[in-house]
């Protein structure tokens, strides 16, 4: 139906808008337009104005922090006055583990390498002031370059030692001493809580909520503005035609999937990322195709991977692994080693009479390899030499066991029965 | 290994293609691919990226962030193979995260694509890297992917559900009918597809309950294929009697099951038996220290209390105890060794020697080289002072082979075979 232009654009053009390399933040415009105006309104203060100021950006993980933030830059870009008149520095809190490469960075991204060249600072905070002072032209030196600081995993940055950088920043901000804004991005509640009494003091206060509480009709219509076409990038008819089949026939059909994932998980990314799959198997016909999201939010919702890895495990291993809940019922939970375990597993092989019956190494095989999997995990260090008598912590409960031994299709007849018997055993109280 | 074409694992490998966006359209940031060993997780990977610009690395050999950094970097930095010790300066080492995005960015042309995998990456228990690499599209703005092969669920390596999530594609262990079509493609040359899949379903019978590995059973069943296949060169009418095929095979099989699966090479040949197997591992130990080691081993696995018993030469008086207070006595062999002092071991060794006492200086340099050997261990001593506390760790099999080449009857001298 969208003949004009080819299927490969359009997945080229959804997988970019879905990326994080995206520049589209119509979603977040759409959902948080009050947020936004705050965050370009401080923006523009510190820029037109050299107003300073101090923000932190609260929100869950994948709640759409930097999506924000960016689209909030974006903005100021097109406003009139600005251009050229301030810099943007971003930091990562999982990238600048410490000052010293925060400070290097900052300067890379100011375009002070030049400036500094090979001078020798005694101080960090001496040097912060040079970079800033760098940034002031002019005649008199009155007027300044903006710049605007974006810290990402903000509370990462209060782990550094005595917090000489957020002490800095927020000193600079506090005291006008040039213009600056600083805006993190934190996922922690008790943010303010890890700052130190004279970064606290400095800080502004002022805080932006995303909660991501969206009822379900907020929710599908974000599904539609993610999935939409943009008419810069396609010709009219061709982004016409794909946003009315999108409202009619696809978000309809995504409804109750999409009520279901907002139930369980309301993060803008984990909304995006469901949406991957189907964007990326979009038809020869140029139709998405509705029942692959659907696939997808079921697989996110019925799923225990530990579950699923187990479901398809030997017979043995799922033997062993009735003979560990014994053993923990039995001890009442403690710790056990591999002997126990193979006393209880030849107390399965005489009981049964089964074909099962495997020497030790090979018991013990098979035992390492559950290990591996990491259904039983040993105790502590390597204090006992002997593997075989290293003691282990089993990682699964007896109900998850029988769901297993459920999927599990290559189970024996009379193993599979031995295990519903055991499981269902009141005596043994599993 | 295998090479083409992929059996069992189409499905998967079309969810891991798309998400990768090889047809067309940018990668997604990272995925995260686990499974059993051997259920063909790298098999499955190096068969999506096979022509594509990407960077293999085991997380083994990430000691500390820097060792991945530099060698993400080099990577693309360096194409050709170094053979000079001059060329070690073309290399570049990169000791933070914050210098490794500065210099990926500037290599990695902005509308090039690379994926990075990360094999065994259970190992990988660093948080902030893990985060760092889960999160490297974004943070360095190129069309990066990360790709993460393991044995375990992701939920394993991450305590909490806060945490930035990768897309999962799980590979379930192989179901028998794949298994056979894996095993067919190690077909050996000069016999017809249906003997050799009758031989494959036969191998794949013998080991289904124990394992569904599929690198394991390959090697088994190229190795015990000529078994398989001789008595068809005696007489080719065999070839259509399974029974005797059956017949023939079997004790190979089951050797290989004891042997080969476990990956013992030494017994391979012929059929040994686990007996012959424990004698040919013991180290040849000089006369008194195969007593020594005998005494660590009761002193190990006997409780001090029975010493009296089975070493001191008495009338049978005492033996008439009660059972039921034995009953409660915890088994030792379950348990594990227990720690003995040094005084206690040499008591029991004169016990069970029969030969005049020697000197001690030769026994106790006697004892430090069974040390040595890592045949018993010295016990963390509660005090640096006190007598130096030892523990057997040769298992049953060991010692009584042992014990027979002295001719010392061991299991009587040991309480939990003489309740």
């Amino acid at each position: 139906m969208v003949a004009s232009s080819s299927r490969v654009d359009i997945i080229e053009y959804f997988t970019r808008k879905l990326s994080p390399l995206s520049e589209d933040a119509s979603a977040i415009e759409r959902l948080y337009p009050e947020v936004l105006e705050n965050l370009r309104g401080l923006f523009l203060r510190c820029v037109l104005n050299s107003e300073s100021n101090s923000m932190l950006v609260m929100g869950p993980r994948g709640s759409g922090k930097s999506v924000l933030v960016r689209a909030a830059l974006k903005l100021l870009d097109k406003e009139s006055g600005t251009r050229g008149n301030y810099s943007v520095v971003e930091l990562d809190g999982v990238v600048h583990t410490d000052d010293r490469c925060a400070l290097k960075d900052i300067t890379r991204q100011l375009q002070l390498e030049n400036v500094v060249g090979e001078r020798v600072f005694g101080s960090f905070a001496e040097n912060f002031q040079f970079l800033l002072d760098s940034l002031k032209s002019g005649v008199d030196r009155k007027k300044s370059k903006s710049s605007l600081f974006i810290l990402d995993n903000f509370e990462k940055f209060t782990q550094h030692k005595s917090q000489t950088l957020l002490y800095n920043l927020f000193d600079v901000a506090q005291s006008q001493q040039a213009p600056i804004a600083v805006v993190g991005l934190c996922s922690r509640l008790d943010t303010v809580e890890l700052l130190e009494k004279r970064v606290k003091s400095r800080f502004a206060h002022r805080f932006l909520q995303l909660s991501n509480n969206f009822d379900s009709d907020t929710y599908v219509e974000t599904a539609g503005i993610l999935l939409s076409m943009d008419t810069d990038r396609f010709s009219k008819k061709t982004a016409n035609e794909w946003n009315a089949d999108i409202a009619e026939r696809v978000i309809p059909q995504m409804k109750n999937a999409l009520v279901q994932l907002n139930e369980i998980d309301n993060t803008l990314r984990t909304l995006v990322d469901s949406l991957q799959q189907m964007v990326r198997r979009l038809g020869p016909d140029h139709r998405l195709e509705p029942s692959i999201f659907a696939k997808t939010v079921s697989r996110f919702t019925a799923y225990d991977p530990k579950l699923v890895v187990s479901s398809s495990i030997p017979a043995l291993q799922m033997v062993l692994l009735v003979c560990m809940l014994r053993l923990s019922a039995i001890y009442d939970g403690e710790p056990f080693n591999f002997e126990l375990l193979y006393k209880e597993y030849m107390r399965f092989v005489r009981s049964t009479k089964s074909s099962l019956s495997h020497p030790k190494n090979i018991v013990f095989k098979s035992f390492e390899s559950l290990c591996n999997l990491e259904l039983a995990q040993p105790v502590g260090g390597s204090l006992v030499s002997q593997k075989r008598y290293r003691l282990h912590h089993l990682h699964f409960c007896a109900q998850f066991v029988s769901e297993a031994a459920r999927n599990n299709a290559n189970l024996p007849t009379d193993v599979a029965q031995w295990i519903s018997t055991t499981l269902s055993d009141k005596a043994l109280g599993i | 290994m295998l090479l083409e074409p992929l059996v069992g694992r189409q499905e998967q490998l079309e969810d891991l293609e798309t998400l990768l966006g090889l047809e067309c359209g940018i990668p997604v940031q990272s995925v995260y691919v686990y499974g059993d060993s051997g259920s063909g997780k790298t098999f499955c990977v190096k068969h999506a990226l096979r022509g594509l610009n990407h960077v293999w690395l085991n997380c083994i050999e990430i000691l500390m962030p820097r060792c991945a950094f530099s060698s993400i970097i080099n990577s693309l930095k360096v194409s050709e193979v170094l053979e000079k010790l001059e060329d070690i300066t073309k290399l570049t080492s990169c000791d933070t995260s914050s210098d490794f995005i500065r210099i990926f960015t500037q290599t990695l042309p902005i509308d090039e694509k690379l994926f990075i995998v990360f094999d065994d990456a259970h190992r990988l228990r660093d948080l902030d890297l893990l985060t760092f690499f889960l999160r490297l599209q974004e943070l360095s703005k190129r069309q990066v992917c990360c790709i993460f092969i393991s044995t375990v669920p992701f939920s394993h390596l991450v305590s909490t559900t806060d945490f930035f999530w990768p897309h999962e594609v799980h590979l379930p262990n192989y179901s028998q009918e794949e298994l056979c079509g894996v095993l067919i493609q190690a077909k050996a040359h000069g016999y017809s597809d249906e003997f050799y899949e009758s031989y494959v379903k036969l191998v794949i019978s013998m080991f289904k309950n124990v394992t569904t590995n599929a690198k394991e059973l390959v090697h088994i069943a190229k190795t015990n294929f000529e078994y398989y296949a001789a008595p068809c060169k005696l007489d080719p009418d065999i070839q259509s009697n399974s029974l005797k095929l059956w017949k023939n095979i079997e004790p190979y099989l089951k050797n290989a099951m004891d042997t080969v699966y476990l990956r013992d090479t030494d017994a391979r040949c012929g059929n040994s038996d686990g007996s012959k197997m424990a004698v040919k591992q013991i180290i040849e130990l000089p006369f008194y220290s195969k007593f020594l080691l005998i005494a660590a081993y009761l002193a190990s696995y006997n409780p001090a209390s029975t010493d009296k018993k089975f070493f001191v030469k008495r009338s049978n008086r005492e033996k008439r105890k009660s059972s039921a207070i034995r009953k409660q006595k915890p088994n030792y062999h379950l348990l594990g060794p227990r720690p003995f002092p040094l005084n206690r071991l040499l008591a029991i060794f004169h016990a069970i020697v029969d030969s005049p006492v020697e000197p001690r200086t030769v026994l106790s340099s006697q004892v430090s080289s069974l040390v040595h050997h890592k045949l018993i261990t010295q016990a963390a001593a509660r005090d640096p002072l006190s007598e130096p506390r030892y523990k057997c760790c040769v298992d049953f099999d060991y010692i009584t082979a042992i014990a027979k080449t002295v001719k010392f009857p061991v299991v009587e001298h040991l309480e939990d075979f003489n309740m």
